[in-house]
């Protein structure tokens, strides 16, 4: 199904030069926008964003060479200072691009160029493998899926708790990238995102465990999400157990759950889709009130509550 | 063109540099296969498999590194789905690309390739949209299969050539990225 021009999700991470297609503007998506410290923050104490190194984020401009050095004849020479020079036009440097938008500082604030840049990789974060597994921890709370992982088959998040836990619900709060904010979770809430679609991006089942699956083939429509677990009984839950997120290769991403403080509440994990590659990160942050208050501490405050568990849908 | 046939495109068509491959399938009905649907293409190496995950270029992963492989997000003329290839930008460790279309499987709606009405694979000339070859209905020989590996653009000696494989997989893109070694 090729997706109508008009309503498309924005790809800013593929800002190609095309001669066979329409151009369309590029436009970066809030949440790289916000994970890139240039959006706005989440209401809440700490900072959700995973740690990617901010500069990497911006690979849609070439490394940008220095102003061309005024009336040297060597114009790659880069041992010189730069001195920020007339530049004089003489040199083979290509000057299309002004000067005063050359210092990296600056360009990062700027829309990005549509310029030929190399197709690099946007992390430099941990990755995972087929069949492999990985501990999400706080010294290291992300994994970064590749494109092929985050838009292939499914991905399954599964809450592996005993009964010993107490009656542990798993549900995840989204935004889409037509900026819909909704819940989904199997007890007494919508299994379906967005609700009443012939085709979710997010369902969320019981098994022996609850978990919630995420349609990789429409992850261009998903912006993010964050899973949270709670209590159905609203007795605090003695935390144990694990969350795991298997992708459709066999790898696992393990987050255990015992060093939660006692709450009802928890916002276990957050998944961010940045240049369509899934950002999964741990949350571990016990919430006081319910899912209405964990959703807004992460920012999903365009929700409307019909009380403190379930959204008006 | 038949399964197994082969075409020297090249050869054949001097001052040649571009191909489009157009997918070109029909649904009937059914909407949820329409919708879990995915043409990609597999660069390979001389041992028949990807170098990497980026050598995968679907609607998630618009193009290869050096972008001689590039999905179209709107496809024109009367395709489902376009790749365009650029055969001199190809890189000389790539021996062929294989393209590909599968059933993005979630568990509980289950689709085969056997549901299509039509699929076909077309090659077009990248300057002009010309439509060069294309392949015989594939549809009919489905069945259960979620994936099939439509056709592949190989080297060969100092042309490029065309085949069509037409070969299923019931395993869907897991048996895919097994044969062609795409790191999923």
């Amino acid at each position: 199904m090729i997706p109508d021009p008009a309503t498309a999700p924005p790809r800013p991470d593929l800002p190609f030069l095309r001669h066979r297609a329409k151009p369309r503007p590029p436009a970066p998506t809030p949440a790289a926008q916000f994970v890139a410290g240039r959006g706005p923050h989440p209401p809440h104490g700490h900072h959700p964003a995973p740690p990617a190194p901010a500069p990497s984020l911006d690979l849609s401009r070439p490394a940008a060479p220095a102003p061309a050095p005024a009336p040297a004849s060597s114009s790659l020479d880069l041992s010189r200072p730069a001195t920020p020079a007339v530049p004089v036009t003489t040199g083979s440097l290509d000057l299309s691009d002004p000067p005063a938008a050359a210092p990296p500082a600056t360009g990062r604030a700027t829309a990005p160029a549509r310029a030929a840049a190399p197709a690099l990789r946007v992390h430099r974060d941990r990755r995972v493998a087929a069949g492999q597994q990985q501990l999400l921890t706080v010294t290291t709370p992300t994994v970064t899926l590749t494109r092929v992982q985050s838009g292939v088959g499914h991905l399954e998040i599964e809450a592996v708790c005993s009964p010993e836990v107490g009656d542990l619900r798993l549900g995840a709060v989204y935004q889409l990238a037509t900026g819909e904010n909704s819940t989904v979770q199997y007890a007494g809430g919508e299994r379906f995102a967005p609700a009443k679609a012939r085709r979710p991006v997010l369902l969320a089942g019981r098994d022996a465990y609850e978990h919630l699956s995420i349609d990789l083939r429409q992850v261009r429509r998903l912006e993010r999400l964050a899973v949270y677990a709670f209590s159905e009984s609203r007795t605090p839950l003695t935390w144990g157990g694990t969350l795991v997120a298997t992708t459709f290769g066999g790898a696992r991403i393990e987050l255990p759950l015992e060093s939660l403080y006692e709450g009802t509440v928890a916002v276990l994990m957050s998944i961010y889709v940045l240049d369509g590659e899934l950002v999964i990160r741990a949350e571990m942050e016990t919430i006081t009130g319910d899912v209405r208050e964990a959703a807004r501490a992460y920012g999903y405050d365009r929700i409307t509550w019909r009380d403190d568990r379930h959204p008006v849908d | 063109m038949k399964r197994g046939a082969n075409v020297a495109l090249t050869r054949e068509i001097p001052g040649l540099t571009g191909l489009v491959l157009g997918m070109r399938w029909s649904t009937g009905a059914e909407r949820v296969l329409e919708e879990s649907l995915v043409f990609a293409a597999i660069l390979c190496g001389a041992d028949g498999r990807a170098r990497s995950d980026q050598d995968f270029v679907f609607f998630n992963q618009l193009s290869s590194p050096e972008r001689s492989v590039q999905q179209l997000e709107e496809a024109l003329g009367g395709d489902q789905e376009q790749i365009e290839v650029d055969l001199a930008a190809v890189p000389a460790a790539v021996d062929r690309i294989v393209v590909v279309l599968y059933v993005n499987e979630i568990p509980a709606q289950r689709r085969t390739l056997g549901q299509l009405r039509s699929c076909v694979i077309r090659v077009l000339d990248g300057r002009d949209n010309r439509e060069l070859v294309r392949s015989e209905e594939l549809a009919s020989a489905f069945s259960a299969e979620t994936a099939v590996a439509l056709g592949e653009v190989y080297r060969h000696g100092g042309d490029w050539k065309f085949k069509v494989l037409g070969q299923g997989y019931s395993k869907g893109i897991a048996g895919i990225a097994a044969d062609y070694g795409i790191p999923l």
